[in-house]
């Protein structure tokens, strides 16, 4: 029975559906497990440490291709009442939400089973996990590796048996990047297609809710159950009336699709040979499924990283102007005694851990005046150009190519020093938020030291589905089959259950 | 004022009446007791982790009738902005507000100042929300009121135009008029939710330059805000004068000094790092809504018929002040009673429609109606008013006689004649009578009846109140008049 | 170094944040090498044209057409305190 850990949600819920099991005894084996396998790779921030009845003892019920009973990792930067949630901050540390985020909310209407919070890099600020206020989370493929970030516990989790699909954000390639780390698929829909209700706000232009799996089949579930309009986000669009599984599974044909390879980053200067000669591979195979590939330029891409770091940066500094320990979080029972400067001061310069104040400081410089026509300003240009340049390339091509991340999961403490050189991790990823574009990345192939490698697939503003059906159909293709890490192979088949 | 003018204008911000507040469906109720403070609150107005905003379009609604009543242009496309400073009364860090793209721009405040039709032409208005409300304790601790976080907020910019403190308050008691008028705020100053802060300069007279200006914050009444002016145009006058400059800054004025101070804000010196709310998409303005609120304007509007003519004002009083003032020579003072109070207005129209005398029915509608239609909260039709006033005219009643008739027709409901009857006046007392009483009153006035035929007729008179007196009243003192010269042969 | 240590100075009054003693030389040198960064976005000197609006959505509900319902926990927090203000 343990293996069934290893499956992807819809299979678990075909076993449901044939009465094989109920979904109570699989969320207890669920806990059992990741309470086990935890303390290996700290996913969590927080974990659930028993299955409620009144959660677990509800049938399934076979819903119209929606995700149901199934475990869930929820990243703790999304608002849950009966979890608290920190953004992996000390600033938030104890913080019990009044309010459950949308996600939150429609995961427990369709009785899905929240297995705990993960962790991340502090507000979502970092490609590691290692600048969670917390503790780092370790990559379950290695362990003194990191499993990227900022969603970085999400990945893990979702890898390690932990739960069947988890719950990130992307900002700037937050759920790609440490899904490509992990071994696992990772989704960023549109903006908009998941409500930002409840997800504590980074860079609010560029937030977006994404999707943790062990295949594309699943994300479609997860996009019919979660993409639905929401009154309280005036920015979500939601519809809610396209069924991304029948989608799919009615558009498997991928013949004379115009796949665009951005040559700028298949460059070996930025990216590592052997994650090239991955994507070489995967190009072989989507050529042999009938594909076109053809090279595409985009211009200013050495120009991406510090334009999203002055765009995310800026309304950082504003989105994290609330936390000053007077209506909720860290310094509230000492703001009677304080005077108000200390209180600011005291609480954010100790709340606040140093990536987040350095952003802060950054976005607080790039807004100021005098400042803000030379970098703001100019930013918010760039990212036009990047649009209209985005979009003029999708009249040539169905699809966008690139790598998730120029190399494999890199080294705990390898890139901590120095904020640049982390930021260079993300110069693949941050490209779909910036042009607001759909994007996936899909887990390629082992390097020589076993560590997995993704590859990253964009498709049309809006054209989420579209683009999951293309994945789809290389993942079939190249007959992808979800891995487990052997630390965690070892580890289930040790696990006396 | 040694050659140098004051040049004033006003920020108003103003609480716009809404069932909920600008970002979240919390009733919009400012709080009246201690007690009651925080009970409007949810995670969205009180800043927690993950809320965002969702615009209110009852404020929006509000907003657009009183650009279409100010003439203001409306933006068929605004986009928010956020706002960003530190202070415990606000509790995102940011207010949400409109910087590069107001909902209405330009327009006008008429109002009446010095006998004369004026008007206060505007710079913006635009939509945001309220901050909380800060308790000062007595144990040096502060208490914070989210009720008042995230009420609709109008702030409204006029040009710097005018030039006495009176001149100002005249125009925010017009714009304050207007407001209620059109049920768009209670815009009241002590429950402020009708704040003004006045920025002034001074220059030289004739001087065309605009000198650095002050700010005046924290202002609860018309009173202070004169007060403060005119000790900031004095102070001002005083610094150029001695040769120094006039610092930017921004002041309160001090009740307890009698003068204006500098705030202490060194700490939060402005720098609000404005940018685009990225949480709100654009707000879009559609042609119906824009015509909508003028639907709704005209249903504001004040028509008169005056003398067979269909008079249309808009909300507000300048209209009608001006054409009570300069087209039917009302004093300012009476204009000013008829245009604050409609139901008045209309009275004088139609009691002057029957009586045509303006005179006589604005003395009786002011000096003898109005008292005591609102101490005892009775109206009366404007014929009776009217036909009071005529009867008075025909000399059946005298003027106090009427007034008791007034009375009672306000108390009973009765009748000009029924009311006439019951107290017993102009009760036209019957010849036989007349002739009585008359000759009773010639034999008791000896002395009189002697100076009237040694000519002095006007010794007649002191005969012709006897009667009056005798009779209670009840006589006409023409018709007695007449008695007593047929009864003495003149 | 000077500079940027003034710079620092600035920011962090702006943003109400202070810098730990450790974190401050550790800090400037990351900040500067984030300056560097962020420089080559000024230096384009895009030509001004119209910039993107950071909302693309063209419309929007309204909290009239769905009022928001909150439930609260009981431990919902009604007394915020705060001592003294800059201007007492
Ligand atoms: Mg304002
Ligand atoms: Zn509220």
């Amino acid at each position: 029975m343990k293996h069934m850990l290893s499956l992807t949600a819809h299979e678990l819920m075909k076993l449901y559906a044939r009465s094989e099991l109920t979904p109570f005894e699989l969320f207890e084996l669920q806990l059992a497990f990741a309470r086990k396998i935890e303390p290996r790779i700290n996913s969590f921030l927080s974990l659930r440490s028993v299955v409620d009845e009144e959660v677990g003892k509800v049938p399934y019920k076979n819903a119209d291709n929606l995700l149901s009973s199934v475990p869930v990792s929820v990243k703790d930067i999304l608002a849950t009442k009966d979890f608290t949630t920190t953004a992996g901050s000390k600033i938030l540390e104890g913080y019990l939400p009044p309010y459950d985020a949308t996600v939150v909310s429609i995961l427990k209407e369709t009785n899905n089973f929240i297995v705990g919070k993960t962790n991340l890099d502090e507000f979502a600020m970092g490609s590691s996990t290692e600048n969670s206020g917390y503790y780092p989370t370790l990559n379950p493929w290695d362990t003194t590796r990191v499993p990227g970030g900022s969603s970085g516990g999400g990945a893990s989790s979702v890898a390690a048996l932990q739960a069947f699909v988890g719950l990130g954000t992307d900002t700037g390639g937050s759920v790609r990047q440490p899904a490509s780390f992990c071994g696992v698929f990772g989704f960023r829909p549109t903006y908009g297609m998941l409500s930002r209700f409840g997800l504590i706000a980074y860079a609010s232009s560029l937030d977006q809710v994404g999707i943790f799996t062990r295949d594309v089949l699943d994300i479609a579930y997860a996009m019919n159950t979660l993409s639905k309009p929401d009154p309280l986000d005036a920015t979500c669009i939601a519809t809610g009336d396209i069924d991304f599984v029948c989608f799919i599974e009615g558009n498997t044909n991928t013949e004379g699709l115009r796949l665009g390879v951005i040559s700028g980053l298949m460059n070996e200067q930025v990216i590592d040979a052997e994650v090239l000669e991955l994507c070489e591979e995967s190009l072989r195979i989507l050529a042999g499924a009938g594909v076109e590939i053809v090279s595409v330029e985009l211009p200013f891409i050495d120009y991406l990283l510090p334009c999203y770091y002055i765009l995310t940066s800026a309304e950082a500094s504003s989105n994290l102007a609330r936390y000053d320990g007077i209506r909720y979080g860290l310094g509230v029972d000492e703001a009677p005694r304080r005077n108000l400067k200390e209180q600011y001061y005291e609480v954010r310069g100790v709340g606040f851990g140093q990536e987040v104040k350095r952003r802060i400081l950054l976005g607080t410089y790039v807004l100021s005046a005098g400042y803000a026509e030379k970098y703001y300003n100019q930013a918010r240009q760039l990212r036009k150009i990047i649009v209209d340049s985005i979009d003029e390339i999708f009249g040539e091509v169905d699809f966008l190519f690139a790598p998730t991340s120029p190399t494999p999961a890199f080294k705990l403490g390898e890139k901590l020093d120095d904020p640049v050189k982390m930021w260079a991790s993300d110069v693949c990823v941050v490209l779909a938020n910036l042009a607001n574009i759909p994007s996936i990345s899909v887990p390629g192939w082992l390097n020589k030291e076993a560590l997995p490698v993704g590859i990253q697939f964009m498709g049309r503003r809006g054209e989420d589905a579209r683009l999951l059906a293309f994945a789809r159909a290389y993942e079939v293709s190249a007959s992808l089959r979800f891995r487990v890490p052997p630390m965690v192979e070892e580890a289930l088949n040790n696990f006396e259950y | 004022m040694r050659g140098y003018q004051a040049v004033i204008g006003v920020e108003i911000h103003v609480q716009i009446q809404s069932k909920r507040k600008q970002f979240c469906s919390c009733p919009a109720v400012n709080t009246r007791e201690i007690s009651d403070a925080n009970k409007f609150t949810c995670p969205i107005c009180l800043g927690h982790p993950g809320v965002l905003p969702v615009l209110n379009s009852e404020s929006v609604r509000n907003t657009l009738l009183l650009g279409i009543r100010l003439n203001c242009n409306i933006a068929k496309r605004s986009i928010f902005a956020r706002k960003n400073y530190f202070y415990p009364d606000l509790p995102k860090g940011y207010q949400i507000t409109q910087y590069h793209t107001p909902l209405l721009t330009g327009g006008e405040v008429e109002y009446f100042y010095e006998g004369q039709l004026k008007k206060a032409p505007l710079e913006r208005a635009h939509l945001e929300e309220d901050t909380a409300k800060i308790f000062y304790l007595e144990d040096g601790t502060n208490f914070l009121d989210f009720n008042r976080a995230g009420i609709p907020l109008l702030e409204i910019v006029t040009e710097p135009v005018f030039t006495s403190p009176r001149e100002v308050v005249a125009f925010l008691e017009e714009l304050r008029f207007i407001l209620r008028e059109l049920e768009i705020s209670e815009a009241n100053m002590e429950e402020g939710n009708f704040r003004c802060e006045p920025n002034i300069s001074v220059r030289p007279l004739g001087s065309t330059k605009l000198l650095t200006k002050t700010e005046i914050k924290n202002l609860n009444s018309f009173g202070t805000l004169i007060k403060a002016l005119e000790y900031e145009i004095q102070r001002q006058t005083e610094v150029w004068e001695s040769g120094e400059k006039v610092e930017r800054e921004t002041m309160r004025w001090d009740e307890h000094l009698q003068k204006t101070v500098p705030m202490r804000m060194k700490e939060t010196q402005a720098d609000y790092r404005y940018f685009d709310e990225p949480d709100l998409p654009p707000l879009v303005i559609t042609d119906e809504q824009i015509e909508m609120a003028r639907r709704e304007a005209e249903k504001y509007q004040r028509k008169l018929n005056w003398d067979g003519r269909e008079l249309i004002f808009p909300a507000g009083t300048a209209r009608q002040m001006e054409f009570l003032v300069s087209t039917l020579f009302l004093s300012t003072s009476d204009a000013k009673l008829f245009a604050l109070n409609p139901e008045y207005l209309e009275l004088l129209s139609e009691v002057y429609q029957i009586t045509r005398d303006l005179k006589e029915t604005i003395i009786w509608l002011l000096q003898e109606y109005k008292p005591l239609s609102e101490t005892l909260d009775v109206r009366l039709s404007p014929n009776i008013i009217a036909e009071l006033i005529q009867i008075k005219k025909q000399g059946a009643v005298t003027t106090a006689q009427a007034r008791k008739v007034l009375a009672l027709c306000a108390k009973s409901g009765k009748s000009v004649q029924e009311a006439i009857e019951e107290l017993g006046f102009g009760k036209t007392l019957d010849d036989e009578e007349m002739t009585r009483i008359c000759g009773k009153v010639i034999e008791e006035n000896s002395k009189a009846v002697n100076d009237i035929r040694r000519g002095k007729v006007q010794a007649l008179k002191v005969l012709v109140g006897a009667v009056m007196k005798e009779t209670g009243g009840r006589a006409n003192p023409i018709m007695v008049e007449e008695k007593l010269k047929y009864l003495l042969n003149l | 170094m000077n500079d940027i240590s003034e710079l620092l100075d600035t920011l962090c009054a702006l943003s109400r944040v202070s810098l730990l003693e450790e974190e401050r030389e550790q800090f400037a040198h990351a900040f500067s090498r984030i300056l560097d960064f962020v420089e080559k976005v000024k230096s384009l000197n895009l030509p001004s044209q119209k910039i993107l609006p950071l909302v693309s959505k063209e419309s929007q509900h309204t909290s009239e057409d769905v009022p928001i319902e909150f439930q609260f926990p009981i431990n919902f927090r009604h007394d915020y305190r705060i001592g003294k203000l800059f201007e007492q």
